[in-house]
């Protein structure tokens, strides 16, 4: 509405040649509106109170409009439910106005006024123009102070704040020591929380991989918190820490252990998922590193049948075909030349 | 001028432009009236598949739709390809997107945001059976299972959702003109040994038309060397995996590949690389003069103007050539002449037939401003039937997606491979990488630059720059955390106020994704510790027998000695 009234008033502007700079006006000193169209000398064929009349009526129709679109919803969880929907179609803006007036409209401390602070630091944090993490900060922080400490978004807040602190601090500046302190921080705070098993995750496999943390260090942590968590649903990432912590050990056995424990904890939670890699490890780790021809057997046989369009299944498929040759040689006295040369051609 | 047709005169823009707005109300209007008012529940599909046939096929499937269901009415929109990003960008922003969109033609990027926000996961179809597939063997497949590729382009892993239908498979092959064949060889089809195949082309090449231009057996060009590359150069690589797979996947990765290169595991004198760039001297020398710097257009012309014999061309150009070749020379198609494991030169490096990626193609998704949104999947399920899959590629002279669905006789040939080799050569990382070796390979195919100096210029390339490219390389995807992070936010607060047991899928789809802007940091460190321990990881063991497991498989599987008999 705003461009529609807004436009004959700058053409008029640029085009009339009674307009200077600086004695700008709305109408010309005749009492006539100058055309929007480059036809200086041609005066509007109407006196200039038809053409208020109009922007007044369109104005009026504007306000209208206006004022029915924005109808406000009553109750402060319809409009926290709007408000979602707004961030979710990445309307930002309106969905923050939403959230910040369930804000103001809620008492401190009650859900309702805890969602709409978490939902406008979410906004915050996560549009692409306009980010504004100081602002998404101070809002975290508020939800801290005034939500009580049983409020489930508590565990979310201060892993958010943990991970604004990681992922939007540039790589050449990133204090890998105070990441993991803050991950930390919230695993201790909240150790039962799904936010509190995630940070703890984190925080480990960034011991690992950016602070050179001693393999069985890790190994030992992620034992315990599978101990005192033992139905976290993240137990199949952590197995797979615990399998690559006895891979760098060079303890291949016990690496596969895990990696097979691992990939059964994450399967049975979400079988959908795309496990061809977990295979592909398996089978080819138990049988270069371990020999165990059987249990490589199973694996690449897995991986054909459940992932028949991947690209790894012809080397499995030359995988079998080398078992079958390298156990023919083996019965029959022989070397396999599998064990010397590595031109594997099935 | 008469002071009123003077008036008349200033009025007519007013009037010009109220009447074109009127118009367009008017539009708009009675289509916001027919989707509200109309008994109809009506359904609109855009894409841009301008190709002949595409806007027929969708309506026959429509019509076929709508005996079925009297309620429903389809109507398509096909938008010009190079507008459509735009226009599919605008429609979904502004919320007026049709019902049905084709996906593509933006940024992944972007693409990304539009699943998020506009589109509506097709998940909770993957799992159950397509209806439209009643009676027959597919009856109680999940969806997922009936598509050949099983749904493996649909499935977008940074938001952890099946999001797109697709409908259509394709491949390149290589097109020939059957009736210059028989004149210049006597022969019906080309042959489908390699060795046969060159001895063939330097025959052609060595024949004159009758203005005496020597014909060209292959008609080339930057564009065309694409298909050349991923059906005949590039599988002669296969068996660089074994030394370039650092991380024990059977993925090749570039940065991968890049380490391997810098820790002197692999060279471009790697029997393999060797072998294909030996290869593509072979095929390219029978492409026409100065064909690096020509177009795709250019190319076809030399085909279609019956100048060359060969092209290398996808199935979604074989409707365009056919069209060129009409009333002047047949059209014959084969699969290239990949070398066999017994060519003399080649054989060793050839383990089998090039793998072939079976991903669909034309993918469909519905968006979330649909009113009919449980209409608009059902349609896509319709075309996803077996029946209709068939029928509408057999109208376009597509390949079919559907497992069983027939697809014409006349296109076996561009059935993909779907099991067989795969290429392990990645000599770019992005940045710096990509100008050079682009030089430095066209300088090779144009024959200005031998393969020494080739792996000269290159080794030295990698020496200087190949540690900024990779760390770029790293650096990016630690960019791209702050995006991943925005997803699983995204996730984590829909699960948030989401009531159980609707709840439980979105947190399992989270924790999948949740701790995925952390591998990135995972990766650069990995990165980092492989850079500084070159020379280990040249003599790391990578799919080799180790001691432990040699001894192990002797003890398991020796012949055991006869037991001695026991003494009285």
């Amino acid at each position: 509405m705003c461009i529609s009234f807004a436009l004959p008033i700058e053409t008029e502007l640029r085009h009339s040649p009674r307009t200077t700079p600086g004695k700008q006006s709305f109408s010309a000193p005749s009492g006539k509106v100058m055309l929007p169209f480059p036809l200086p000398s041609m005066p509007f064929p109407f006196p200039l109170s038809f053409h208020r009349l109009a922007l007044w009526c369109l104005l009026a129709a504007g306000l209208f409009l206006t004022a029915a679109h924005g109808k406000e919803t009553a109750s402060p969880d319809v409009a926290l439910r709007e408000a979602w929907q707004l961030l979710y179609q990445g309307e930002f803006d309106i969905a923050l106005r939403r959230f910040h007036s369930v804000g103001e409209a809620t008492a401190p401390g009650s859900p309702q006024r805890c969602e709409a602070l978490y939902g406008q630091a979410h906004c915050w944090t996560n549009r692409t123009g306009g980010r504004d993490l100081d602002r998404a900060r101070e809002l975290y922080r508020t939800l801290l102070s005034e939500s009580p400490p049983q409020s489930p978004l508590r565990p979310w807040c201060e892993l958010e704040l943990a991970q604004i602190a990681h992922y939007f601090t540039p790589l050449e500046e990133r204090d890998y020591a105070a990441i993991v302190q803050g991950y930390l921080s919230v695993h201790e705070a909240h150790p039962h929380s799904p936010a509190g098993e995630e940070a703890f995750l984190s925080a480990w496999l960034l011991k690992k991989a950016a602070l050179n943390e001693k393999p069985q260090t890790v190994i030992d942590a992620a034992l315990a918190f599978l101990q005192t968590h033992p139905q976290t649903p993240l137990r199949g990432q952590v197995l797979t820490l615990v399998a690559n912590s006895y891979r760098d050990e060079n303890d291949i056995q016990t690496c596969l252990k895990y990696l097979i424990e691992a990939y059964q904890a994450r399967a049975s939670l979400n079988p959908a998922f795309d496990y061809s890699t977990f295979l592909w490890q398996i089978a080819s780790l138990a049988e270069f590193e371990l020999g165990d021809l059987r249990l490589a057997r199973t694996y690449y046989e897995q991986l054909i049948r459940d992932y028949p369009r991947d690209t790894r299944v012809f080397p499995a498929r030359q995988a079998l075909k080398r078992i079958d040759a390298i156990i023919d040689a083996v019965r029959r006295g022989k070397t396999p030349p599998q064990f010397t040369n590595r031109g594997e051609k099935g | 001028m008469n002071p009123r047709l003077q008036r008349l005169w200033a009025l007519l823009p007013i009037v010009m432009i109220a009447l074109t707005y009127f118009w367009a109300l008017g539009v708009v209007g009675k289509r916001t009236l027919r989707r509200h008012d109309s008994d109809k529940t009506i359904i609109r599909i855009a894409h841009w598949q301008l190709e002949a046939g595409v806007r027929e096929g969708l309506n026959e499937a429509a019509a076929e739709y709508q005996k079925q269901h009297p309620h429903v009415e389809i109507r398509q929109e096909a938008i010009p390809e190079s507008g459509y990003g735009q226009w599919l960008s605008i429609q979904l922003l502004g919320g007026t997107a049709p019902d049905i969109v084709e996906i593509g033609a933006v940024p992944r990027n972007l693409l990304l945001m539009f699943y998020q926000r506009y589109l509506l996961p097709i998940t909770p179809y993957v799992a159950r059976p397509n209806p439209y597939n009643k009676g027959t063997d597919l009856e109680n497949e999940p969806l997922i299972n009936t598509f050949m590729d099983g749904l493996r382009q649909s499935y977008i892993p940074e938001i952890q959702e099946y999001m797109t239908i697709p409908l259509s498979r394709m491949s390149m092959r290589l097109f020939y003109n059957k009736t210059l064949l028989k004149k210049l060889t006597g022969r019906n089809e080309p042959p489908s040994d390699f060795r046969e195949f060159i001895l063939m082309c330097e025959k052609i090449a060595s024949l004159s038309d009758p203005a005496g231009r020597p014909y060209i057996p292959i008609s080339g060009s930057g564009y065309h060397l694409q298909g050349w590359r991923m059906s005949i150069f590039s599988p002669v690589t296969y068996s660089a995996y074994r030394e370039v797979d650092l991380n024990g996947d059977g993925r090749v990765g570039s940065d991968e590949w890049a380490i391997a290169y810098l820790s002197g595991r692999i060279s471009l004198e790697h029997p393999a690389y060797k072998g294909m760039f030996e290869l593509m001297e072979e095929v390219t020398r029978f492409f026409q003069q100065g064909w690096i710097g020509l177009n795709r257009d250019e190319a076809i012309f030399n085909f279609a103007q019956q100048r060359a014999l060969f092209i290398s061309s996808g199935l979604w150009e074989a409707g365009g050539l056919a069209q060129l070749a009409e009333g002047k020379f047949e059209i014959g198609i084969i699969d290239f002449p990949l070398p066999g494991p017994t060519d003399p030169k080649y054989g060793s490096l050839i383990e089998g037939p090039r793998y072939e990626n079976p991903e669909g193609s034309v993918p469909f998704a519905v968006s979330k401003t649909s009113l009919h949104a449980e209409t608009a999947v059902d349609f896509l399920l319709f075309l996803a039937s077996r029946e209709q899959n068939a029928r509408f590629n057999a109208r376009l002279k597509w390949l079919p997606l559907i497992v069983g669905a027939e697809s014409l006789p006349e296109l076996k040939v561009f059935e993909p491979t779907l099991e067989g080799v795969f290429p392990t050569f990645y000599p770019v990382l992005g940045g710096e990488s990509v100008i050079r070796w682009s030089q430095l390979e066209s300088l090779f195919l144009a024959g200005q630059l031998s393969f020494e100096e080739l792996n000269r210029q290159y080794s030295e390339f990698m020496r200087e720059r190949a540690g900024n490219d990779i760390a770029e390389y790293q650096r990016n995807k630690i960019r791209a955390q702050a995006r991943q992070f925005s997803i699983a936010g995204n996730l984590r607060s829909r699960a948030l106020n989401t009531p159980e047991p609707e709840a439980a899928p979105l947190w399992k789809h989270y924790r999948e994704i949740a701790l995925r802007a952390i591998e990135s940091d995972v990766s650069y460190f990995t990165t980092l510790k492989q850079l500084n321990d070159l020379p280990d990881l040249r003599e790391k063991p990578i799919y080799q027998y180790s001691g432990q497991a040699r001894e192990r498989i002797q003890r398991e599987f020796a012949p055991q000695p006869p037991a001695k008999a026991s003494t009285p």
